[in-house]
């Protein structure tokens, strides 16, 4: 009996030992021990883990800031990684503790503004700051004529990553520019593989298309799902019919696999070009790290991989091509010590021109700088990375559109219309397959907007 | 009134007066977690549920006008009646068919086989999804590498046809299973040997001893097993989250999927997310109580 207790003595104690120790790790975070300030304020930063280098770089950052034990402020940053981003940032809001920093992505900026939680940030930004950052960089954070985060960099969300080697064993001398050069490469490609292999890979499933494929709509039919009032759909433009068959055409002749090959899916659907998996794909422009890292720098493949423009329905490269992904850094609304964390971003991302380049050259050029003075020191150093990759993403990003900013549920229609051109295309025609696809979506689309909440477009206000 | 009456009452209330503060002690703790746990969420939820998401302030059914014209949830009502219906009825048959072969055969063979299809259950949702995972895995799944050995295509199993469905019924059957047929095993244990002794005795074949004997006794077991199978099917997510993420063409996502995701869109009002989730409270309650309805649960006799 005596022995019972005490084992459930230690048990308990073990339990609690766990319990206080969980809580009191939550979030992996940095504590920067090192640097210690007295009496400073703490500005805690939300971050996302992305990659192995990315969070060293932010963590360097943060350290160096710190350093600095006279300014009152002391960093703190706590990395998450993708699955509990969002569900750490929206607990820290709900019970009050929201961080004063955090990054978002341009997508999800508006929808953070809406919700009180993103705070204006002009009055923190130095004109020679404001006029340094890109317009379509500014465009992306500003409404209302008030910016509301700090551009941190730009990922183009579609690009074409092909295999130089199955292309020369081919004879295949252009990288294809239109949809048809595309499938006719398919079509010489295909006869040469071996089974759990596929010629293309594109964003698969709803979600995937749904966001992967704004640069793709603005491309065929001049403009996204919904018209600049959000008042009336544009489903019924032809170029979303167009859009709709190249899907069709590369499932219905097998080019691409019906389910992810990578865990991430697309994201990092580049993996499987590198694992021979694949001979071309589609992917956004921080799969240019993912692939140095991915090959562990392995040059053999390096050497082989082609980074281009996307294939679109008329070949014409000097249109849009790809949305503009990417990073934002925002002050939260909630933030008591605004001022301070504003300090933080602007020595970080406003004040030196070094210190600011340096993510990207660590992020192997696989993301565009948002600000003139950036691109201007990047373009005068050497990197690793092919000039003609970076000279892509760069010209791709000039051009990009910002992601869509209505309800995503209205974008995820448009996604679901091209999932079903993946998954059904053998059950039934083109024609039949998309006008029972595009029935519903629009139908579903109608009950979005019949919301007593839906929003107007503030970009719109803004215009007129 | 007889004195001795009068002084049993007392008694009986004195007793009754002593027990009060212990029971008092034992109840107060449960009262107290389930307060916090439980009854003050409901009603924070109750108020976040009427309120507007950015100003706080009271915004009548807006939230639930959202939540309710969002195609995708109420897509996910239909796939979890769906899946609700097939789980129940594949549940119930083969647990009590099971059980009764249980029941049946040699009591140490029962014993061995009772643990052998118990383990599944110690194995949460998530493990089972990803021990699924590894053999239904379209890029390297041990189906894929054996199709592939044979020279046959890999199947796309969480996006080709209705597999994703099987997809996600079966662990979900799988991790279930045991449990069941342990409870109906109980149940069948429980049914007087007599009874059958006595139906044999009259020449009553086996269907007969089923329909007027297992199955009046079994009543009670079968409300419970319906009951969890009702409310634990409707609260789907881990399993269609791992195995699907809710696709293809949401043909796998389930009303709790829908708003674990929503929660995790840090751009969206969580007042409509929290909103949804009152909904399916609703729905499961008015199930269960129709389940209870239907299958009136009676006191055994002694």
């Amino acid at each position: 009996m005596k022995m019972l207790k005490k084992i459930s003595i230690i048990i308990t104690l073990v339990l609690a030992i766990f319990i206080v120790a969980s809580c009191e790790k939550n979030g992996n975070e940095d504590d920067n021990k090192n640097y210690v300030e007295e009496g400073a304020t703490r500005i805690t930063v939300y971050a996302r883990e992305f990659e192995q280098w990315a969070r060293k770089h932010l963590e360097g950052l943060v350290n160096e800031f710190n350093k600095d034990l006279t300014d009152g402020i002391q960093v703190q940053v706590k990395f998450y990684t993708q699955d509990t981003y969002a569900d750490a940032l929206t607990v820290a809001r709900e019970n009050g503790k929201a961080p004063d920093l955090y990054m978002a992505t341009y997508g999800e900026l508006y929808s953070n503004i809406r919700n009180n939680n993103a705070a204006a940030v002009d009055s923190y930004l130095s004109a020679e700051a404001k006029a340094d950052i890109f317009d379509t960089a500014l465009d992306l954070v500003t409404y209302d004529d008030k910016v509301y985060a700090y551009p941190w960099n730009l990922e183009p969300g579609s690009l074409f990553f092909y295999r130089k080697d199955v292309f020369s064993s081919l004879g295949i001398t252009k990288v294809p520019k239109t949809w048809d050069e595309l499938l006719a490469v398919c079509a010489k490609i295909k006869p040469t593989l071996t089974r759990g292999q596929y010629c293309l890979g594109l964003p698969l499933g709803g979600i995937e298309c749904a966001w992967a494929t704004y640069g793709m709509q603005q491309n065929t039919t001049g403009g996204l799902a919904l018209d600049e009032t959000w008042k009336n759909h544009r489903l019924d433009e032809p170029g979303y019919k167009q859009l709709a068959k190249f899907f069709y055409d590369v499932y219905v002749n097998d080019y691409a696999p019906t389910a992810a090959l990578t865990a991430e899916g697309y994201t990092y659907i580049v993996d499987a070009l590198c694992d021979e998996k694949l001979a071309m794909t589609f992917a956004g422009s921080w799969c240019i790290a993912e692939i140095y890292d991915y090959t562990n720098n392995n040059e053999e493949i390096i050497k082989n991989i082609g980074v281009a423009p996307i294939p679109t329905i008329d070949g014409d490269h000097s249109k849009i091509t790809s949305s503009n992904g990417g990073w934002c850094y925002c002050i939260s609304e909630q933030s008591k010590n605004k001022d301070k964390a504003a300090r933080f971003l602007n020595w970080m991302l406003a004040e030196n021109t070094e210190r600011t380049a340096s993510y990207f050259v660590a992020a192997y050029n696989s993301k565009a700088p948002t600000t003139k003075s950036v691109k201007t020191y990047l373009d005068s150093k050497d990197s690793k990375v092919p000039n003609e990759w970076i000279n892509v993403v760069n010209d791709v990003a000039s051009k990009g559109i910002p992601e869509a900013i209505y309800p995503f549920d209205i974008s995820l229609e448009v996604g679901k219309i091209l999932e079903r051109m993946q998954l059904q295309c053998k059950t039934e025609p083109f024609d039949i397959l998309y006008g029972k696809a595009l029935n519903d979506a629009k139908n579903n689309i109608e009950t979005i907007m019949q919301r007593t909440t839906y929003p107007s477009n503030p970009k719109y206000k803004e215009n007129k | 009134m007889s004195e001795q009456t009068l002084g049993k009452r007392r008694k009986k209330k004195s007793l009754e007066y002593i027990d009060a503060p212990s029971g008092y002690a034992m109840v107060t703790p449960a009262i107290i977690l389930l307060g916090i746990f439980a009854y003050i969420p409901l009603i924070m939820a109750l108020f976040r549920a009427f309120s507007d998401y950015s100003t706080g302030q009271f915004c009548g059914f807006d939230n639930f006008d959202y939540i309710l014209k969002t195609p995708s949830f109420i897509k996910s009502f239909g796939n979890v009646v769906l899946f609700t219906g097939i789980i129940v009825v594949a549940q119930m048959l083969l647990s009590f068919f099971f059980a009764s072969v249980l029941y049946a055969i040699d009591m140490k063979v029962a014993n061995v086989v009772k643990v052998i299809c118990y383990v599944p259950c110690l194995i949460s949702g998530v493990v089972a999804s990803i021990i699924y995972i590894f053999i239904l895995n379209y890029g390297g799944g041990l189906i894929t590498s054996i199709l592939i050995q044979l020279d046959k295509d890999p199947i796309a199993f969480t996006t080709q046809g209705y597999w994703p469905i099987f997809c996600v019924l079966l662990p979900t059957f799988w991790l279930g299973f045991g449990y069941n047929t342990l409870i109906m095993y109980a149940g069948l244990l429980n049914v007087p040997r007599v009874y059958y002794e006595v139906a044999d005795i009259d020449g009553a074949n086996y269907w007969k001893k089923m329909v007027y004997i297992t199955l009046p006794y079994m009543k009670n077991v079968f409300v419970l097993v319906l009951v969890n199978l009702i409310t634990g099917t409707l609260q789907m997510m881990d399993i269609p989250y791992m195995i699907t993420g809710g696709g293809p063409l949401e043909m796998t996502l389930t009303p709790s999927l829908y708003l674990f995701n929503s929660f995790r869109d840090s751009g969206r009002p969580q007042n409509v997310t929290i909103a949804g989730a009152l909904l399916v409270m609703i729905l499961i309650v008015t199930v269960n109580l129709v389940a209870f309805k239907f299958i009136k649960s009676e006191k055994m006799e002694e």
